[in-house]
């Protein structure tokens, strides 16, 4: 797995503690998105962001990084990702960047059927799903979650907010 | 995936020293517990309190180790941290798994 760390200028204003953004650009592969993962903590853990937050942002960019590297590319087909992370008002904000084939559409918008227990009874193991949830979670926990294609790219933008998880999923 | 187990009583603890179930480690995780519990006659407690983090891997593979116990061997969960149990509440797999703050709750509940 090839990485390049790309450390932007810091921008130190008066009042704006983390005005220095995150960007990261890495190789999809076996263990690529622990070592994202651990980057982007890195950087995000000495910003002082509530541990909800963290936390939230975490498991979203998780499941991201997931849906990319092993549903977007393949071991013979690997690709390049780019992760950028800034802190705005409202939270964390995130664009990440790849080349692979996109998720379907349909998935960034609640369906409004999303039903884990699929009126599985109690003791009704068999019924129980073993996947799906991730773009529950991905969907539950964002704002402003949007997927630009631009000539191949893949553009995926969201922001966790400071707020907590958006009601309603 | 560092997995062990011991029989307390009725109970079989299974301990993940673990701190990530994720898309690397689920399949371990999950071979991991299997391999713990095949000859388990009662019901189990999973000890997630060392485990920091999960994603939806992780809960799928937990998911599979319950369901591979079947009916007559409950699984029990403990400890889960901020972020674990947050994926459970989300997921509302919540409902499914009787969830106990620590391994001392769990052992004093109600098996099965």
């Amino acid at each position: 797995m090839l990485a390049e760390r790309m450390v932007p200028p810091r921008i130190v204003t008066p009042s704006d503690r983390s005005a220095a953004g995150f960007r990261l650009r890495f190789t999809t592969g076996e263990a690529s998105v622990r070592f994202a993962l651990r980057e982007w903590r890195a950087w995000m853990l000495p910003l002082g962001l509530p541990p909800d937050l963290e936390g939230r942002a975490e498991t979203v960019l998780a499941e991201v990084l997931n849906n990319i590297t092993e549903h977007g590319h393949s071991a013979e087909a690997p690709g390049w990702v780019t992760l950028a992370c800034w802190p705005v008002g409202a939270g964390l904000a995130f664009e990440v960047r790849d080349r692979g084939a996109p998720p379907p559409m349909m998935l960034l918008t609640p369906d409004g059927a999303f039903d884990p227990l699929r009126g599985a009874g109690p003791g009704d193991l068999a019924a129980l799903p073993e996947g799906g949830f991730g773009w529950h979670m991905i969907r539950t926990l964002t704002c402003d979650l949007g997927l630009q294609i631009v000539e191949g790219e893949n553009r995926l933008r969201f922001v966790v907010p400071f707020g907590g998880e958006v009601l309603g999923e | 995936m560092q997995i062990t187990a011991r029989d307390q009583g009725r109970w079989r603890i299974v301990t993940v020293a673990d701190g990530r179930i994720d898309a690397t480690a689920a399949i371990a995780f999950k071979e991991g517990v299997r391999a713990v519990t095949d000859d388990a006659t009662g019901p189990v407690i999973l000890d997630l309190a060392a485990v920091e983090f999960i994603d939806s891997s992780g809960l799928g593979a937990i998911l599979a180790a319950m369901k591979h116990l079947g009916q007559e061997r409950r699984m029990h969960l403990a400890g889960l941290t901020p972020n674990v149990d947050r994926v459970f509440r989300l997921t509302r797999m919540d409902s499914v798994f009787p969830i106990h703050a620590d391994l001392a709750q769990a052992l004093i509940s109600d098996a099965g």
